[in-house]
């Protein structure tokens, strides 16, 4: 079948009357040209020192400096590695969840209560870091929050969650995971109905129980669904979350809590430099252009998936 | 996969000739400036330019602003009174937010772009003023200011001098500051009268006295619910010490003689910056103190001045700095929900060494930039409509912008001005936003002058209510008592000016700042806030003083004090 459809394709791609096809396609090319590729050319704005006035053609260039200046800093490697160690636990406990979710609920049989769980779940996907910092401050406030007065009523002594550096990145990882697993089980759930029934069928008449059955049907049938959802959040590497960090970190977790993004918010504050936050968003895209080709190279040989 | 990769080369290719493009389009385009001509003269009869001159100018939308009678910023009552009145048409080309920084981006895209200036705009971001100023696109006006602007308007920027320099380059002056009262925007202590009524003390003299009042205010449950939960002090120090208006933290580190993050000068004349000197040492030493004991917030590391607001509001602070308009916000706030709950102003208490230091505002609030393509005639009719704006102080008519106000900002009845929201037809909307400069033309020591009369209850004659003419508030408005508590934090404020700690830096961020000034920002608040927290010794402060200096302050120093040396006569 698969060979069929191939020949088929190539059969279309060579027919000479096609041509109006093509021509149809001329709007969204033309599009992705315009709003896609021409602005990469501002990436020249990173190996200059840029100036308004002075235009992209006629500002100095200066090689490699801004890459250096972000590599020279005393701080960046601490904060590329912060970066990094927050991105890829958010990354690994919102895989576990999301899709540990997504089991759990798919085997909800009563349709009402699965809404409703679902609904309550993806409720906080929507909401903006800016108003669930204010929240998550108050609510862990050492003396007077919610969670550690709940702490003491159990014997246990309050801790300041946003002020010891490892707490943070507790926090930190446990609200990202807690507001985004909701919204991202969908896709897994998409995966999960896509399962032809009559494998659980034949399953259940050879005798599987529950977990035999999510453990060599479910499972398996989602690989490919997995690695996508994987490679994909692989681009997010060094894309720690900069509207929730920044509303909750403060001077006494800098060590453990300050991250790139941050870290270029607080330089860019000084002065209006385009040119190395351009260099830093270069350098973040190439990293994570790497991951995802080496990701991919990994799925297609382990899962022999492709993606694109 | 050989054609996968000659369609990905094409379109590379592509899109770097386009946005080459686009680029030489960036262009300048040269033997295009025109030379003002230098001969012209206005023709002026009875105040008004005849035939009436265009300004061209561009501006940020102002989130404040009102607007009524379909009414916007290209056609309004003040600018139609300009035109018929000063013979000054103002045409406003575009206008952009400004609250969200597309204003900004819209004037940096206009320079990169290179398209035509405005005859003149008006800018905030010393970012932006810099890049305008380094374009070589701005009219020096030494000369033009020297010649046109009006005595009263001269004497008004002789206020305060300082006000010129952030627009400064080689002694030459690149924009015209809009000036804007200082008085009222030092700290005063806030005190919350209800709590000090309630537990029978006073407001603090000495520094033990506040110390006794904080203890009061923590440990004697002054609001009633029986609960530990309030504070006894608020300060905003997330990310930085300085710069919250309300939960100002300089007077505190003033008590004990420096103020961090400020750049002031030393007794040998040069500059020296506040956050290294020994005065900060021991304030964080007694910060850590009242930490322990409670006195502030256990957070306190997470309190911005968001957060300072949110407290108050929820009736937890008891004292903190603020601002004279601490009661209109966000004091009318918990008015709402705790009708009894005022907050007074009170002079600082006395420092340890009996001496204080508390910062005070810029001089300025924006600048107006003008184009060096501006015409003559269009030069000499700005001046000509801001020396007007200014002729408020040498007048005795209350009355004197009646043309544009009425009805807008005031109805006149029985001859006096009626304030109230609710008797002007469409409600109250401040005119002075709808001027060139965006705000009233301040004349500070004058504006000053009438302010304290207002506040002490005194007679306000003809000419005193001119100079508050530009504001549209003629004299105490009774609709709004909040405001009486502005005006009286403000004569709070006079009695300690000797206090006031301006910025003296107002030149660009040097070259070492550019590198370094976010790593020394950074050590810094690391060292206060652990020492605060106790999770270091105060001795630390000394290991910092030694690094900062070492890791670029040093160098930092030398240029700001190299700057100094330019502005300083």
């Amino acid at each position: 079948m698969e060979m069929a459809a191939k020949k088929h394709r190539g059969k279309i791609v060579r027919r000479k009357d096609s041509w109006q096809l093509y021509l149809m396609l001329i709007p969204a090319v033309l599009l992705v040209l315009i709003f896609v590729y021409m602005p990469m050319g501002g990436l020249v704005m990173a190996f200059q020192d840029y100036k308004p006035y002075h235009g992209i053609l006629n500002s100095d260039w200066v090689g490699l400096d801004q890459f250096k200046f972000l590599f020279e800093y005393p701080d960046s490697v601490q904060v590329i590695w912060n970066t990094l160690r927050i991105a890829v636990l958010k990354m690994f406990f919102g895989f576990v969840s999301t899709l540990g979710f997504a089991l759990l609920i798919n085997e909800v049989r009563r349709k009402a209560l699965r809404s409703t769980v679902q609904t309550f779940v993806f409720l906080p996907h929507f909401l903006s870091w800016v108003v669930l910092g204010g929240i998550f401050v108050e609510l862990l406030n050492p003396d007077t929050g919610l969670v550690n007065q709940v702490l003491q009523g159990m014997g246990i002594k309050p801790i300041f969650f946003l002020g010891d550096n490892n707490w943070f990145l507790f926090t930190v990882v446990s609200s990202e995971v807690w507001k985004e697993f909701g919204y991202g089980s969908i896709i897994f759930l998409a995966a999960m109905a896509g399962i032809n029934p009559a494998l659980y069928e034949a399953a259940q008449l050879d005798g599987a129980g529950k977990w035999k059955q999510v453990l060599h049907i479910t499972l398996p049938s989602m690989i490919p669904t997995m690695a996508v959802v994987l490679t994909l959040s692989l681009s997010q590497v060094l894309n720690a979350g900069f509207d929730q960090i920044f509303n909750l970190y403060n001077p006494l977790v800098y060590e453990k809590g300050d991250i790139i993004d941050t870290f270029v918010y607080r330089v860019g504050l000084i002065d209006g430099n385009y040119s190395f936050s351009t260099a830093v968003g270069l350098f973040k895209s190439i990293v994570s252009l790497i991951l995802i080709m080496g990701a991919y190279r990994v799925a297609y040989k382990v899962a022999d998936y492709k993606i694109f | 996969m050989r054609n996968k990769k000659k369609i990905i080369f094409t379109s590379l290719v592509l899109a770097l000739s386009f946005s080459s493009v686009i680029a030489c389009s960036n262009g300048n385009e040269p033997g295009n400036t025109k030379q003002p001509e230098k001969s012209a003269e206005l023709k002026i009869v009875d105040g008004k330019i005849e035939p009436a001159v265009t300004i061209t100018m561009v501006r940020g939308e102002d989130p404040t602003v009102k607007f009524k009678n379909g009414e916007n910023y290209m056609d309004n009552v003040h600018t139609r009174w300009a035109k018929e009145t000063l013979g000054v048409e103002l045409k406003t080309l575009w206008t952009s937010a400004s609250g969200d920084g597309s204003y900004d981006t819209k004037l940096k895209l206009m320079l990169s772009s290179g398209d035509k200036m405005p005859d003149l705009f008006v800018a905030n971001q010393a970012n932006t003023i810099n890049t305008f100023i380094d374009s070589g696109k701005l009219l020096d006006v030494t000369e033009a200011f020297d010649k046109y602007a009006s005595d009263t308007w001269k004497a008004a920027v002789n206020d305060d001098p300082t006000a010129w320099y952030p627009f400064m380059k080689d002694g030459k002056k690149f924009a015209i500051p809009v000036l804007r009262p200082t008085m009222g925007t030092q700290s005063t202590l806030w005190i919350r009268q209800d709590w000090l009524d309630k537990l029978n003390m006073k407001a603090p003299n000495t520094l033990e006295e506040m110390e006794a009042l904080m203890d009061a205010f923590v440990n004697q449950d002054p609001d009633g619910n029986g609960k530990k939960d309030t504070v006894g002090l608020e300060i905003a120090m997330k990310d930085q010490m300085l710069g919250a208006p309300m939960g100002d933290s300089s007077w505190i580190f003033g008590l004990f003689g420096a103020i961090p993050e400020r750049w002031y000068p030393s007794a040998d004349g040069n500059l020296q910056y506040g956050s290294i000197q020994p005065g900060v040492k021991t304030a964080l030493g007694k910060l850590n103190e009242w930490k322990n004991k409670g006195f502030i917030a256990s957070d306190i590391a997470l309190h911005d001045f968001n957060k300072v607001a949110e407290n108050v509001t929820a009736g937890k602070v008891g004292m903190l700095g603020g601002e004279s308009w601490m009661m209109v916000y966000p004091g009318s706030m918990l008015l709402a929900s705790n009708p009894t709950a005022i907050y007074n102003s009170y002079p600082l208490p006395k420092g340890v060494n009996s001496e204080n230091m508390r910062t005070v505002g810029n001089p300025y609030s924006s600048a107006i930039l003008i184009s060096k393509d501006i015409s003559e005639e269009a030069l000499q009719a700005f001046f000509h409509y801001q020396n007007a704006l200014y002729d408020s102080y040498i007048s005795d008519d209350p009355f004197i912008f009646k043309g544009f106000q009425d009805g807008y900002d005031y109805i006149i009845q029985d001859g006096k001005a009626n304030m109230d929201e609710k008797q002007i037809p469409g409600g109250k909307t401040p005119t002075m936003k709808y001027t060139i400069a965006g705000a009233d033309a301040v004349y500070p020591s004058k504006r000053l002058e009438a302010n304290l009369k207002m506040a002490k209850g005194e007679a306000l004659t003809n000419a005193d209510l001119a100079a508050l003419a530009p504001t549209g508030i003629l004299g105490i408005d009774d609709t709004n008592p909040l405001e009486h508590f502005t005006t009286k934090a403000i004569l709070v404020g006079t009695e300690q000016t000797d206090t006031d700690v301006p910025e003296y830096f107002q030149g660009p961020s040097t070259k070492t700042m550019l590198s370094r000034k976010e790593l020394l920002t950074k050590m810094q608040m690391d060292t206060y806030i652990e020492i605060i927290y106790g999770k270091k010794p105060v001795e630390e402060f000394d290991t910092f003083v030694q690094k900062w200096k070492s890791s670029g302050g040093d160098d930092i120093t030398k240029e700001v004090n190299e700057w100094y040396a330019t502005v300083k006569k």
